[in-house]
């Protein structure tokens, strides 16, 4: 193992162009999105209008009638449907991409060892120190007399560490020679894009802003009526909540995949690190299942947000 | 866990090509196959309905022509059976009335062989015993005797007979 137990609960810079970070779930999400086109492009290019479909077609035309059912299902409307279809199968299909991505073997498992600054160290110490582990006594981290080995040394308490026999801190960050040397902390290339909370949060500000487009385009203007509406003081009191509401959406929405798909991700980490022969196989399983309903759940809520967002405010 | 606004305009805008891209590519095309493909169902079906309709015309006109065609076998058999029954009858008849006549030359014809045969034996019979006689009386009878013999015995031969 490169790395050995590598826990980290936002994303890892690969590289840095015109002051932009590019992070290893960034990478992976763009690989997603590269499979998904290419996917496309391939069956549009196959796509023949025949009455007995084959192949990459056949295929292509049964996901695309399976989301159509779903998505019509809840809308009852042909016009509406083909109208939602494109992100509500986006959605669903990118999603659990990501999500599946992640347990592939290799991803977050392969990456680099870069050199980090003492400061770097401090911070990733005390996310793991408090978010991961349990530690029985308080972790002295002075990153000037090199840390790492004092994470080491503390780790003998932390339960975990017991049952592996191996210390976290050292896959984390690894003392290359004695004192005032570099350190070095493990980098993996890919991370699923859901295990990011910023890659959650644009998909549900996607959501949340497809959700007023529609709304507007099915009812025009009167669409933020339901924000603002002065007719009475309860009305006004209710718009002020829909608008806080949406704002809730978006915070259940990214928090909700994130913290699905990063639980997993951790899961298998620790279960991978305690038993790594056959014990993780269910939990493999398990987290399949939880990818495809995390992805099944955003884009039914988005599709049950669209529709709602284009009835009228009497059709409710 | 580090929010960042750069990474989360990227991943709205890598979500968004990924949107558009789709559903240039795959969802519009496929589509627009399946509400052709929808099309050609409907009016496959419609040309099903015409032609079931077209199916139970047929199916009833043939069963008009089928109840027409049995009546007028039935005529037709009847017909024949009433003409075959009165040819048999004049064949019979006219068969009969052949027979008839037949029969009745063929027993002219017997009578008249009869005769012939009876006139013939009568003769070879006279004859022989004429023979028989003479050879046993031993002297030539006269023609008067001799023919009164040959009717007594004839006689008594037709009546063995």
């Amino acid at each position: 193992m490169a790395a050995g137990l590598h826990i980290s609960i936002s994303a890892e810079t690969l590289l840095t162009i015109g002051g932009i970070s590019i992070t290893n779930s960034m990478l992976t999400s763009l690989i997603v999105s590269g499979l998904i086109i290419a996917f496309a492009l391939m069956v549009n290019l196959k796509l023949k209008d025949t009455s007995n479909p084959r192949g990459l077609q056949n295929f292509a035309e049964w996901i695309i009638e399976s989301l159509h059912n779903l998505v019509h299902g809840v809308t009852g409307d042909l016009k509406k449907t083909r109208l939602f279809l494109p992100f509500v199968g986006t959605f669903l299909i990118w999603i659990l991409l990501n999500n599946w991505l992640g347990l592939l073997p290799g991803v977050g498992t392969i990456g680099l060892q870069e050199e980090v600054e003492s400061t770097e160290i401090e911070e990733h110490a005390s996310s793991l120190v408090t978010q991961t582990y349990a530690v029985t006594e308080p972790v002295e981290i002075d990153a000037t007399t090199h840390t790492e080995v004092e994470l080491v040394d503390t780790n003998e308490e932390v339960t975990i560490e017991e049952a592996h026999q191996e210390p976290a801190a050292e896959s984390e960050y690894k003392e290359e020679s004695a004192h005032g040397e570099a350190k070095t902390k493990f980098v993996p290339f890919l991370r699923p894009g859901t295990a990011d909370l910023n890659t959650t949060l644009a998909l549900a500000i996607v959501s949340v802003f497809m959700t007023q487009v529609f709304g507007v385009q099915a009812l025009g203007l009167s669409y933020f009526k339901k924000y603002i509406n002065f007719s009475n003081p309860i009305m006004t009191f209710v718009g002020f909540l829909e608008i806080i509401s949406e704002f809730a959406k978006i915070i259940s929405f990214a928090f909700r995949l994130f913290g699905n798909i990063f639980a997993g991700e951790v899961l298998l980490v620790v279960i991978s690190a305690l038993l790594p022969i056959i014990a993780p196989m269910p939990f493999y399983g398990l987290e399949i299942f939880v990818g495809f309903i995390q992805a099944l759940v955003f884009a039914m809520l988005s599709l049950v947000f669209f529709n709602m967002a284009t009835q009228s405010h009497e059709q409710h | 866990m580090d929010i960042q606004l750069t990474q989360i305009l990227f991943q709205i805008i890598n979500f968004s090509v990924v949107v558009g891209a789709v559903s240039f590519l795959l969802y519009k095309p496929v589509l627009k196959i399946f509400d052709e493909r929808s099309k050609r169902i409907a009016e496959g079906e419609r040309a099903a309905v015409k032609a079931q309709k077209a199916y139970s015309e047929i199916e009833k006109r043939q069963k008009i022509v089928e109840s027409e065609l049995k009546k007028e076998r039935n005529k037709v058999i009847k017909d024949a059976q009433t003409e075959a029954g009165e040819r048999r009858d004049t064949i019979i008849s006219d068969a009969k009335a052949q027979a008839k006549v037949e029969i009745a030359e063929l027993k002219t014809q017997w009578e008249n062989e009869k005769a012939m045969l009876f006139k013939k034996a009568e003769k070879d019979m006279a004859e022989s015993i004429l023979s028989i006689s003479e050879k046993v009386i031993g002297d030539a009878l006269d023609k008067k005797a001799a023919s009164q013999l040959i009717d007594s015995e004839l006689k008594k031969i037709i009546k063995a007979l």
